[in-house]
């Protein structure tokens, strides 16, 4: 059981919460949340609107990342959910993703995944598509990158081997994720590139699945075990492992509390939880060369903090030094922090607060940027989709992106 | 006349719309107790106006049916100020919380009252000005509360507390009327309408809109902190430094125990366990009166046998010692499931004495009593560690508490400095006034709300 009661009720995590900011009510603040999940958790028999406005939280660890006594409301509202999945379906949200997630975490659902993705994209469709799908769907297809590579990035590395096996220590591995993969496979091909400049020898594990935060959030605690048991074998022999999704990388730190504490697995988790490194850190801590007396042509960024990477992995200043290092100006938003309302699959879930939050983030991106960079999936979908919906032709891209085409794109 | 109260709430949803009416059992109960969790009542319903008009418009529909309520702004009330007593409804400001402009040839920020307190300071900061008032809180409490509390902080020790900043406020009274008292340009009115509403714990009206002053931030500052074995050395060191004519920005001390909460929490300084008390010295002005102060303040403390005095090697570690004495109070959840803290004010050369006392009552009543406290002005924060499922020990707490402020009272002081008195020291009102002062109180009261529908129960207790 995550314990809530070293909560005093001192409210200094009001602020901090996207849901409260946005209805300004207690019920759906962090502290509003551990009344109502104390009082169920003493008998009290919850209404609908109580597991509603619990389960509006977003797990974004804002409050988590200022509470005075690290109160985890993030983690314990996670664990109602997973409790609780019949009050949750019955609240109307949540829970329907669940085998949707589970598709997608398999090899072959990922590649259907890719390719119904990269269909959806030809004209045709995409103005069938956005007639036909669902509202959440329809507007999260709309963030999607205009051209998406052919094939996956795990298969184009299965086909060409691009592993030297050197000295031990200067091997990383590279976690590829799931919708990484499947929608930002550039990405992970310039993250190994980085990595390369860095003098890193790069092993891509073909054996890696996806890391299993989606399961483990929608509620599918046994599919999310094997999927991390899947990743420890996988990554046994490096030393390092390299994460540039914000939410993949939280969720391995995290690894050990999947499992019960009887589990065997437990101490391979945590073995593997200290061995991953985010990319930002990586290429903060091995540095690249300094280009800041080279400006870019489109040199003006603002940076959204994902959430999994700030919050709770109190990631923040690397990824401001790394591009500021390739010759970007970097323009703040106000409160880069916060949530964007994609936090995994919240956004199909929770379509009405998402949608608000993500009318917001796209509102606080200032007027004066030419791009967004950003560490997570989700939030490149929906930034770029808030984006597009407010009618401004910004780029959103990951910040290895923007770094890769300072040191490798076509401008130099 | 009595209107059923659910007959006023539809014709309030009329007004503010029906989805800013909360009325679900388990939502109400979320908004049971603020800060203090001594008790806990939910209110009738809860109601969220978005404008001042919304906010008029409901008191007045409230008034008409004789309904009591109360405002409500962050929650982080210490005193039980925002706890909803005898049916009240809760008027919930929250939604209210936009900054209105910044006028800064005039050094003033219009604020709607759910504005978070350190916002102001964080909107004015790139043009060189702050915002005076920093409670602990700063971080989650709003302007609105802060006007009800006259909130202090841990600086106001040079710039005086809330009341010291506040330039106009704008007032919903008790039956809906909409009143402006106090001046955008600094002159006295005859009678101080401005001074009687600040510090009145949301007894008279409801703040609809608050004008602040804000302030150049000061050129240089310097920060020190020093360890001590010994409470009583650190007490008196803080002593010595007042009588020196030295008026530091703020002087913070934290006791042992204090310090082992913290140190489990999110900002560790990494003090010593074996420390009995810290002091952080914050001054600040020209750079040449804060060399010159940090100067003499270290000379005085090196005659208190100090273990260690240090002063930041950098912004980021001087904001962390900071971070770290401000969250004290959350962060005694990590070595006690509650706590009660009390809120006396005493003339500091009696802190040494006043500390010991303190000891004696913790141990007189077999409970812990952690310490942090705003020592330059002798505000004093025992917090009193409790678990509210041992009923014995909650009502050994709450004579301990009583204790306290009895011996506050007792050496000239008072038994609030800054977190009011609300429905906790209702009893502790008749330590300090008389019964005909309390009664000349009633009689103020009651000529702003006649009917006693205003935050009921807070602040004056029943005539006996």
């Amino acid at each position: 059981m995550i314990d809530t009661s070293v909560c005093v009720h001192c409210g200094l995590c009001l602020p901090a919460c996207p849901t409260y900011q946005e209805t300004g009510m207690e019920s759906s603040s962090p502290r509003g949340r551990v009344f109502l999940l104390e009082a169920i958790a003493k008998g009290a028999e919850p209404s609908l609107e109580s597991v509603r406005q619990i389960d509006e939280c977003l797990d974004c660890r804002a409050c988590e990342e200022v509470c005075p006594a690290h109160v985890p409301v993030g983690h314990r509202v996670d664990q109602f959910r997973r409790d609780h999945p019949q009050w949750i379906r019955r609240s109307g949200s949540g829970m329907r993703e669940q085998r949707v997630v589970r598709w997608l975490t398999t090899p072959l659902g990922l590649h259907g995944f890719h390719w119904a993705v990269r269909l959806s994209q030809g004209p045709r469709l995409r103005r069938l598509s956005q007639r036909w799908l669902p509202l959440p769907l329809k507007s999260l297809s709309r963030g999607l990158p205009k051209t998406m590579p052919r094939q996956l990035g795990r298969a184009r590395w299965r086909s060409k081997a691009v592993l030297e096996p050197g000295g031990n220590r200067l091997v990383v591995g590279l976690f590829l994720g799931c919708v990484m993969d499947a929608v930002f496979a550039t990405t992970n091909h310039h993250t190994a590139d980085l990595l390369s400049d860095v003098g890193r020898f790069v092993e891509v594990p073909m054996s890696q699945r996806c890391c299993g935060a989606l399961s483990f959030h929608s509620g599918d605690i046994e599919q999310a075990r094997r999927l991390a048991v899947a990743n420890i074998k996988a990554f046994e022999s490096v030393a390092e492992v390299v994460v540039n999704a914000a939410g993949c990388g939280a969720f391995f730190k995290e690894y050990a509390e999947i499992f019960e504490e009887s589990s065997p697995w437990q101490a391979p988790a945590k073995a593997l939880a200290a061995r991953v490194v985010d990319v930002h850190q990586f290429l903060d801590d091995h540095r690249l060369p300094n280009l800041d007396q080279r400006p870019l042509p489109e040199a003006r960024l603002t940076i959204h903090d994902a959430c999994h990477l700030a919050h709770a992995q109190g990631i923040r200043q690397p990824l401001r030094d790394l591009l500021l290092r390739a010759g970007y100006q970097v323009i703040e938003m106000p409160e880069a922090d916060r949530c964007c309302g994609s936090a995994g699959t919240y956004n199909l879930s929770h379509p009405a607060m998402a949608h608000r939050l993500k009318q917001k983030k796209a509102a606080d991106v200032p007027q004066e940027v030419s791009g967004v960079a950003t560490s997570n999936p989700g939030c490149m979908l929906q930034i770029q989709a808030g984006l597009q919906d407010a009618g401004r032709l910004l780029r959103v891209a990951h910040t290895v992106d923007w770094l890769w085409e300072a040191y490798h794109g076509n401008s130099h | 006349m009595e209107i059923p109260i659910e007959e006023v709430l539809v014709q309030i949803a009329q007004v503010v719309g029906s989805q800013y009416v909360l009325r679900d059992a388990s939502v109400l109960a979320s908004y049971g107790a603020d800060g203090f969790t001594l008790e806990n009542v939910p209110p009738r319903a809860v109601i969220l106006p978005g404008n001042a008009d919304e906010v008029a418009e409901t008191v007045r529909l409230l008034a008409a049916a004789g309904v009591p309520f109360l405002a409500r702004g962050a929650g982080t009330s210490l005193s039980g100020g925002a706890i909803a007593r005898q049916g009240a409804v809760i008027v919930h400001l929250s939604r209210m919380s936009r900054i209105l402009s910044v006028d800064l040839k005039n050094g003033m920020v219009e604020c709607e009252p759910g504005v978070v307190n350190r916002t102001i300071s964080q909107r004015v900061a790139p043009d060189g000005f702050f915002y005076a008032p920093d409670p602990s809180s700063g971080q989650a409490c709003t302007i609105g509360g802060n006007v009800a509390e006259n909130a202090g902080g841990p600086h106001c020790l040079k710039y005086g507390v809330t009341a010291n900043h506040i330039l106009m406020v704008e007032l919903v009274l008790a039956d809906g009327e909409r009143v402006r008292v106090g001046h955008l340009a600094a002159y006295p009115d005859p009678i101080d309408f401005l001074g009687l509403m600040l510090g009145s714990e949301g007894t008279f009206a409801v703040v609809t809109r608050v004008w602040v002053r804000v302030i150049r931030i000061p050129p240089s500052q310097s920060t020190v902190m020093a360890l001590f074995d010994q409470v009583a050395w650190a007490s008196q060191a803080v002593s010595a430094i007042i009588s020196a004519g030295i008026i530091p920005a703020s002087i913070e001390m934290m006791d042992q125990l204090a310090i082992s909460a913290v140190e489990r929490g999110t900002y560790r300084v990494g003090y010593p366990p074996d420390v009995a008390a810290v002091l952080l010295i914050e001054v600040d002005g020209s750079s040449v009166e804060v060399q010159s102060d940090t100067e003499a303040v270290l000379a005085i403390l090196a005659k208190f046998h100090p273990r260690s005095v240090q002063t930041p090697h950098s912004e980021a570690e001087r904001d962390l010692w900071w971070a770290n004495r401000k969250t004290a109070f959350g962060a005694m959840g990590l070595i006690s499931p509650r706590y009660y803290v009390q809120d006396g004010v005493i003339p500091r050369s009696r802190l040494p004495e006043v500390l010991a006392r303190i000891a004696a009552i913790a141990e007189h009543y077999r409970i812990r009593i952690a310490n942090v406290f705003h020592a330059g002005d002798g505000n004093l924060h025992p917090l009193l560690l409790y678990d509210d499922r041992d009923p014995d020990q909650v009502a050994r707490v709450i004579q301990a508490g009583s204790e306290v402020l009895r011996v506050c009272v007792e050496v000239g002081g008072s038994i609030t400095g800054e977190h009011g008195v609300g429905l906790e020291k209702l009893q502790e009102m008749s330590l300090q006034f008389s019964p005909e002062e309390l009664q000349a109180l009633r009689g103020l009261k009651a000529s702003f709300d006649p009917q006693g529908l205003l935050n009921p129960g807070k602040v004056l207790p029943e005539p006996q």
